[in-house]
């Protein structure tokens, strides 16, 4: 992984498209004001 | 099952200003129709192109087929700050509805001014008194 991802670190603003695909960018999710856990998943399959 | 288990925190979600998403390397229809299985309310983000993959490190690497993500949970403040780190690449290592709520709760804690209703800040109080002194008068 990113040497900077850390605790303490700053995550980076990750833009992807939505289940609509629409491109939702993280930090449209916490607003700035929430916080989030994020997951990432091997997939479907 | 991490992503089921996650679908019981939705109502909490919407109650408790917090957040969850998740981002897998499915194209987005793919993420749409399982997100639609689940019954999921929660953003399920497409990494299809592995753009955010190759950037971040997180190339699962026993799986050439797929080329999928290593799986990591991370919690983060409003800032995108890192407060912790789960390493699922076991299952057991995964963010259990437990954890999150925990860590939610202390996050919370940390920067909702107000979070004790006995020490508000005056700022809050004075809002809240004039808000009050508006209803009165309509």
């Amino acid at each position: 992984m990113r040497s900077d991802i850390v605790v303490g670190g700053k995550f980076p603003d990750i833009a992807l498209p939505d289940t609509t695909g629409e491109i939702v960018k993280l930090s449209d999710l916490t607003r700035g004001a929430d916080p989030i856990a994020l997951v990432f998943y091997r997939g479907w399959w | 099952m991490q992503l089921r288990l996650l679908t019981q925190l939705d109502q909490e979600l919407a109650v408790g200003y917090a957040k969850v998403a998740a981002v897998s390397v499915d194209p987005v229809e793919v993420n749409a129709a399982f997100r639609a299985g689940l019954g999921a309310k929660f953003p399920i983000l497409s990494d299809a192109e592995r753009t955010v993959q190759s950037d971040l490190g997180m190339l699962e690497p026993t799986d050439p087929r797929h080329n999928p993500f290593l799986p990591f949970d991370f919690v983060l403040y409003p800032d995108l700050t890192i407060y912790k780190i789960y390493n699922g690449y076991y299952f057991w290592g995964r963010a259990t509805i437990e954890e999150l709520r925990h860590d939610f709760r202390q996050i919370s804690s940390e920067i909702r001014r107000d979070w004790d209703p006995y020490n508000l800040p005056e700022d809050i109080l004075e809002r809240a008194r004039q808000r009050a002194a508006e209803l009165k008068k309509s």
